[in-house]
């Protein structure tokens, strides 16, 4: 018998195996209830009838489970040899070599040397054991995660507007009750389609400079110019006041501050903005109305608002928005971030973050040391301070003052990171690169040594979603022999590095016991909630605080009814201003470039490329031009386009589009190569939170020639 | 046993009394019918769009028509004078009769010609006929002034057969622009620069109200210098039969027929610029053709296939400049929107009559030397 | 430490002095205005007439911690040999660098705070039909007052619109009961029969001070000649905003951070925007592009008529760039050709969607007629040969379909459409 059943019964000593389980699909933030089970020696996923998803699933969950079997498969770790080829190995020889070369570097250049790079996909338990790693056994500040690429700009404005930051402060469902929901850079029919259902019976406003399918079933499409919607949002703002909706009674009572962001929005006449957005006055005053007139209503962002160098700006004049409409805190209506990543919530709040600590307690904090040092059973003083940013830390690598070596988990940011050649080169000096992955993905395949670590079919443990809800992902089998555990791995560097063995458990329950009791007390406290309460079916909300007696506490699935989590209760209006991208079109480069992601793949595509059935679907890079752009550019339907910015370039597929800007181009950027849609975008960081500018490069499109043959001259 | 055929009678033999024949030709496989053709020009049917191009060098010989087969009794310089309906027979000049069982009228038009004083001098002539052009050619003196009256597709034509004799035209328009009814005001606009700069000069709103033997004479004041006139301002259809014979004519001239062609005696049809089809006369070819080629399958007992004006768009190419018109070109329709480009660097014009919706075409114009944009 | 002394408290020094800071700026900045209120937002001033904002709601933030801004004072002299300027009041007040910002003077009535705030009372006259006129007009309509506008061309904004927009623009103030008298001398005095005359007859540049100072003025308009430095003819006075001929808020506002930038030691210069009109007039969109009064011919005229709508545009396009333009009732189209106009961008080629804010997908292809590879569900990538297929091998509803083919299961966007395609299939009959 062979096969993943074969490979269960198998392990010794362990449970009779699982027919069925129910989990969670392992791609975006919205995480789609599945079953999963075996026909045939296969492994099945049906959608189930959880809430969120209502039996629904694309095409990226159905065919989930071939990445399970993939060909190239990470079975054994690999390490570099003198050859400077990678070579299986057995799993003490890498580990000790990983140990005793990080070893050398910090006793040659001391903890900052080494940095830890995770990942929004990473289970609570090892987003929060990586964190802990890297602040007890490496004793580094130079930790960050790759959703500060996604949640950053989001996080850092619903901390200063609310007191705290749940990407939805309410349960995904109230949707569908709303009548009117206006989406600012997201969509979800493309990166989340299951959430659709919750849209169908709302009026949507569709802020998205791309005619995408999510903007085809708005009731009003809005396309700004790029880079532009912080205006957008000052002049929805200011015509909220001009047309008499401001919501007085809850300024009044509910917020702090409308006068200086009012203030703010004083120049934003509604024809400057249109002016300067390009979209017409009757549309904006349209939108307000819409907003206002309904009886519930939603504003959520997404990253086509937040991946900008002025992103945290821009959510925070959204929310300014929202809060003057009277929105947020109230039963049926809200403001909300649209989180993408599977566990881009929990990842953000568990201790992976350089400026934090588990329960979304910041680093600096002495009251926060404190309290962790107790649950960690160290010193607080031994405990290191809040380090560089996502980008800081990849454009320091192998840098005088920056890290030598790099131990990456649950990313491959040599195609997400921005200004990908730049940081591609930054790996590439690294004295010491380690990756743990299981497939080969781009940055795997520059490490020094590779780590194969197990699938989400293969692993117990939680993920928070979009909803701030703790979910339970089961194991339908074990991981492939040869493959461990992110928390194995963790526990087995550790240990080499003179740490106690118990502060690592490898068991992903125990990981969460502990998860408990230090998240306790904090913004995001999962104190109360459990494995036994998950796996009888609770559905728990954080805040979820243990509680000394008495019935458990249910959870919190809405946020604010009560009162915000700042100590008045009161929400902010937080005052800005809009500034243009750090980069604009000129006579050289003179369209903008954005980036985003289609439905057919997942992020970097280190899993999705791998899939038969999505690569059919979109197999290469592409980019989407307006027709008179392309005629102007000399380039053609089907034939092949270099992408142009001060940073590099690219080699995409020309598909023509009538519907986008004249002046605006779009590229996925989930495939590798040349074709990676990161290497034109660039460094410049929002200083708020530290998120790059995905959304706006200045390029220029230039036809490419194919020689006969297929070759490409570049 | 001899067939017994019937006789078609077919009165004119200009290119679409011309093209009857050729139809009913093709179509007749077993000589059913017997065809006389009686045509009032001296010379055999020709291409009358080509007539221009007798001014630049080819001869009538050039133009002609295809003869028709020998079952086909062409008389030439022949007139009809009446129609007998009673005995089904037709009278002619020259005092011969001919019996038909069908009597097609393909008698076209003459040329107007204003009521204006001094239209009869001999140095004012019509644009129509290939005598016509003979005379114009032998009084033309390049280099001189020539006017044209009337500044429609004929007139442009003529105006251009009179530059290329060397003359310098001038087109005379009643109407506020040039080829009023196919062009809208801003195609006229760049139509008429088009032609100035083609050496044409171009009165626009200027009615002749007098000819002398050396100038003519607009009513506001302008005199142009000219000893040539030619008078292409219209024409209209050559229905004088219709009266002796009894039939209905058009509000506007020409025979009344229906849409099948025929007009209220079902043996006699008229098709070409003689016929008002509705009550409306169509004054250009294509519809001629397609009449001829309707009223042939009625000759022999097919499906008739009515005459519609199926708004095919007028493409006209004169001077080198592409004229297209159809539809509701001035936007007449109710709640319709226009939409217009003039390219005056490009030297194109288009316009662009679309329904409420934004969407429906309803009529559309272009005037230009480039090619179309879609 | 560089003593800046800025004349005029209104949008475009509010500005400077806000950007100053920012750049780091740490010399003195002094700031008179002759207005007794902090710099407020002028360009809102409909709206407090119109009654939809209080006239509080205007005063922009408060300086930034260095700047002095003293109100009630008023420059009526400059001495530029001692660098002195002298007020009204008698004081004076020192430079090293002076920076003009004085604005326009109204010529009518409607241009204060003071103004605004004022109660209009019974019925009233507005006088003088441009950009203002048809502002507080229709602003003081919004708010049930009797209007009259009297103005002396032959339709509103007669110096900025074609005659067929100017149509437009009459046909749709009076269809709101606005009561127009157009053409035809417009006495000075005299109150038309109404309660209250508000005088809207524009505004010129304030600029007598800098005159008498011997500073370059142009001589039809009076604002101040500047560089692209903001420069006077005196090296050590600059001027910005309406006084100095930019009386647009964006072309003030750009002004003043160019100004900011070059007075802490940036390197850049001011480049003009297109002058745009665009009126706020609620529920009619008016905007007027590029220079009025005779121009180049033009290389291509776009125009665009539909009178039962109210709608309008006239686009003049050299080098396939927009030179000018005139809309009417076009929202999306007024956006569009403005941003064409600043970026100076080409034109692209379906103007017509331009105009209209592109063309509307057309609705719904015949699921009958589709082929079979055309994809009905994205999210799962099923075409509609595989539906068809999975209904004839017995899938005969949504669910069946749904767990056959994935259908549906995404979005479910796509229901209608496999419900559709399923309804035009006939049902095979039965095999016994």
């Amino acid at each position: 018998m062979s096969g993943p059943l074969s490979e269960l019964l198998s392990v010794p000593g362990s449970a009779p195996p699982p027919r069925t389980v129910h989990t969670h699909c392992p791609y975006c933030a919205l995480q789609c209830g599945t079953r999963l089970g075996h026909a045939l020696g296969e492994v099945t996923v049906t959608p189930s009838a959880f809430p969120v998803n209502q039996g629904g699933l694309c095409q990226k969950g159905w065919t989930a489970p071939e990445v399970l079997s993939t060909a190239d498969r990470l079975r054994e770790p690999l390490v570099r040899g003198a050859d400077g080829r990678l070579a299986p190995a057995g799993w003490d020889t890498a580990l000790d070599l990983v140990a005793g070369r990080l070893k050398e570097i910090r006793r040659a250049h001391g903890p900052d040397a080494v940095g830890v790079f995770g990942g929004g996909g990473l289970t609570n338990e090892k987003a929060y054991l990586l964190g802990k790693f890297a602040r007890l056994a490496l004793r580094t500040s130079r930790i960050d995660y790759n959703g500060r690429f996604c949640m950053s700009s989001a996080a850092a404005a619903s901390n200063a507007a609310f007191g705290v930051d749940r990407g939805l402060p309410f349960p995904v469902t109230d949707l569908g009750r709303a009548d009117v929901v206006l989406l600012a850079g997201a969509n979800p029919a493309e990166t989340m389609p299951p959430l659709m259902r919750h849209l169908d019976r709302a009026a949507l406003i569709v802020l998205d400079p791309r005619r995408t399918p999510t903007a085809e079933r708005a009731a009003m499409h809005l396309r700004p110019a790029p880079g532009t919607d912080l205006a957008l949002a000052l002049g929805l703002l200011q015509l909220t006041v001009l047309d008499g909706r401001l919501d007085h009674a809850f300024v009044r009572e509910r917020t702090n501050g409308f006068e200086a962001a009012w203030q703010r929005a004083l120049p934003w006449t509604p024809e400057r903005t249109e002016r300067v957005t390009g979209v017409p006055v009757a549309a904006q005053r349209e939108a307000v109305r819409m907003l206002a007139d309904a009886r519930r209503a939603y504003v959520l962002t997404g990253r086509g608002a937040e991946q900008h160098s002025k992103g945290a700006d821009t959510v925070s004049a959204f929310v300014n928005l929202a809060l003057a409409l009277g929105l947020p805190g109230r039963d049926g209506s809200g403001y909300g971030c649209l989180t993408g990543q599977g566990n881009g919530q929990g990842g953000r709040e568990l201790g992976q973050k350089a400026d934090q600590l588990p329960g979304y307690r910041m680093i600096d904090d002495p009251a926060a040391r404190e309290h962790m040092a107790t649950v960690w059973g160290v010193e607080a003083a031994a405990l290191p301070g809040a380090g560089p940013s996502a980008y800081e830390l990849l454009d320091s690598l192998g840098t005088a003052g920056g890290p030598r070596a790099l131990l990456v988990f649950g990313s491959n940011p040599v195609v997400s990171a921005p200004n990908a050649g730049h940081v591609t080169e930054r790996l590439a000096a690294l004295d010491l690169l380690v990756v743990a992955d299981f497939v080969p993905s781009e940055t795997a395949r520059m490490a020094d040594v590779v780590l194969p670590v197990a699938q989400w079919a293969e692993e117990e443990g939680t993920l928070t979603n979009l909803e701030g809800r703790v979910l339970r992902r089961r194991a339908l089998l074990a991981p492939p022999p040869g493959v461990r555990g992110d928390l194995e791995v963790l526990r087995g560097l550790a240990v080499r590095l003179g740490e106690p063995a118990e502060r690592y458990p490898v068991e992903p329950r125990e990981v969460f016991e502990e998860l408990r009791r230090a998240t306790a007390g904090g913004r995001a406290d999962y104190s109360g909630v459990s494995y036994e309460r998950l796996d009888a079916g609770e559905a728990l909300h954080w805040p979820c605080p243990a509680v000394p007696s008495g019935p458990a506490h249910p959870g919190t699935p809405r946020l604010f009814l009560d009162g915000f989590a700042h100590p008045d209760g009161r929400a902010r209006f937080v005052p800005v201003e809009h500034r243009d991208a750090a980069e604009l079109p000129g006579r050289d480069l003179p369209l903008y470039a954005t980036t985003g992601r289609v439905l057919a793949h997942y992020q970097s595509g280190a899993q999705t490329r791998r899939v038969a059935g999505l690569t059919a679907v979109e197999p290469e890079p592409f980019v989407e031009i307006h027709p008179d752009a392309a005629r102007r550019a000399g380039v053609t339907a089907g034939g092949l386009a270099r992408v142009v910015s001060a940073r590099g370039a690219v080699v995409a597929r020309v598909r023509l589009a009538e519907s986008l800007r004249t002046d605006t181009v779009f590229l996925p950027f989930h495939f590798p190569g040349d074709g990676r849609a990161n290497l034109l975008t660039g460094g410049a960081l929002d200083p708020r939170s530290g998120m790059p500018e995905f959304k706006v490069s200045a390029v220029r499109v230039e036809p490419v020639d194919v020689v006969p043959g297929g070759a490409v001259s570049v | 046993m001899s067939l017994s055929r019937r006789t078609l009678v077919v009165v004119g033999y200009g290119p679409v009394g011309h093209r009857l024949v050729a139809e009913v030709r093709a179509l007749d496989r077993t000589d059913s019918w017997r065809v006389v053709v009686l045509g009032e020009e001296p010379r055999g049917a020709y291409d009358r769009v080509a007539l221009s191009s007798l001014v630049s060098g080819r001869t009538p010989a050039d133009l002609a028509l295809p003869v028709p087969d020998s079952l086909v009794d062409v008389r030439l310089s022949t007139t009809v004078t009446g129609i007998d309906r009673d005995r089904r027979t037709v009278r002619c000049s020259d005092g011969t009769r001919h019996a038909y069982d069908a009597l097609v009228l393909a008698t076209g038009s003459r040329p107007f010609v204003p009521p204006v004083p001094g239209r009869d001098l001999p140095h004012c002539l019509t644009y129509r006929t290939v005598e016509d052009i003979e005379a114009l050619r032998a009084a033309a003196r390049p280099g001189a002034p020539g006017v044209v009256v009337g500044g429609g597709l004929l007139g442009l034509e003529a105006a251009d057969a009179l530059r290329r004799l060397g003359m310098r035209p001038h087109v005379v328009e009643a109407a506020p622009r040039l080829m009023p009814l196919q062009v809208d005001t801003g195609g006229g606009r760049l139509l008429a620069s088009l032609v100035r700069e083609l050496g044409v000069e171009v009165h626009c709103g200027a009615t002749t109200v007098s000819v002398d033997a050396d100038r003519v004479r607009l009513a506001d004041g302008t005199e142009i210098e000219a000893g040539l006139v030619v008078f292409s301002a219209g024409i209209r259809p050559r229905d004088e039969l219709a009266a002796d014979a009894g039939l209905a004519t058009g509000e506007r001239g020409g025979f009344l027929v229906d849409d099948g062609l025929r007009t209220d005696d079902e043996r006699i049809w008229a098709v070409g610029e003689c016929a008002a089809v509705g009550g409306r006369c169509h004054g250009l070819l294509a519809p001629g053709y397609r009449m001829a080629a309707a009223v042939a399958r009625s000759l022999m007992g097919l499906a008739p296939t009515p005459f519609g004006d199926t708004g095919q768009p007028t493409r006209l190419k004169l001077l080198g400049i592409d004229v297209t018109g159809f539809g509701d070109i001035h936007a007449r329709t109710e709640g319709a929107i226009e939409f217009s480009e003039a390219d005056r660097a490009g030297g194109r014009y288009r316009k662009l009559v679309l329904g409420a919706d934004g969407h429906t075409l309803l009529g559309r114009v272009e005037v230009g030397t480039a090619p179309a944009r879609s | 430490m560089k003593r800046i002394l800025v004349v005029g408290n209104g949008l475009a020094a509010h500005r400077l002095t806000a950007r100053l800071a920012a750049l780091g700026h740490d010399g003195p900045v002094t700031v008179l205005g002759a207005e007794p209120h902090p710099a407020y937002q002028r360009t809102l001033l409909g709206s407090v007439l119109g009654g939809d904002v209080p006239a509080s709601a205007l005063t922009l933030s408060a300086p930034p911690p260095g700047v002095r801004v003293l109100t009630g004072v008023r420059v009526v002299a400059v001495d530029r040999a001692r660098r002195v300027v002298r007020c009204a009041d008698g004081t004076r007040y020192g430079y090293d660098t002076l920076v003009l910002a004085t604005g326009a003077r109204p010529t009518g009535d409607v241009h204060t705070l003071a103004d605004a705030a004022r109660p209009v009372r019974g019925r009233v006259a507005v006088v003088g039909g441009g950009v203002l006129g048809v502002e507080t007009a229709t602003a003081l309509r919004r708010r049930g007052h009797r209007v009259v506008l009297a103005h002396g061309g032959p339709y509103p904004m007669h110096r900025h619109l074609d005659e067929v927009a100017g149509q437009l623009v009459a046909a749709r103030l009076e269809s709101w009961g606005i009561e127009l008298r157009l053409g035809g001398y417009v006495p000075a005095s005299g109150t038309l029969g109404a309660d209250t005359v508000l005088r809207c007859t524009g505004t010129v540049p304030e600029t007598a001070a800098a005159r008498e100072a011997g500073l370059a003025v142009r001589h039809a308009s009076g604002s101040i000649v500047v560089d692209e430095r903001l420069r006077t003819n005196d090296s050590s006075i600059r001027a910005i905003g309406a006084c100095a001929g930019t009386p647009d808020l964006a072309g003030a506002l750009a002004q003043a951070e160019t100004l900011a930038t070059l007075l802490t030691g940036g390197d850049t210069r001011y480049v003009p925007l297109p002058p745009i009109l665009r009126p706020r007039v609620p529920g009619l969109d008016i905007a007027s592009l590029g220079a009025s009064g005779p121009s180049g011919a033009p290389d291509e005229v776009v125009t665009f008529s539909d009178p039962a709508r109210g709608r309008y545009a006239r686009i003049e396009i050299r080098d396939e760039r927009i030179s000018r333009a005139v809309l009417v009732g076009l929202p999306e189209g007024t956006a569009a050709v403005a941003q064409l106009s600043d970026t100076g961008r080409p034109v692209p080629e379906d103007r017509l969607a331009l105009l209209l804010g592109g063309r509307t997908k057309a609705h719904g292809d015949d699921p009958a007629a589709m082929a079979d590879e055309t994809v009905l569900c994205h999210c799962n990538n099923v075409s509609k040969g595989t539906v068809v297929r999975a209904w004839q091998h017995g899938a005969r509803d949504l669910a069946a379909l749904a767990a056959t083919t994935r259908a549906t299961t995404g979005c479910g966007g796509c229901t209608a459409a496999v419900r559709a395609v399923c309804a035009a299939l006939p049902v095979p009959e039965e095999v016994g």
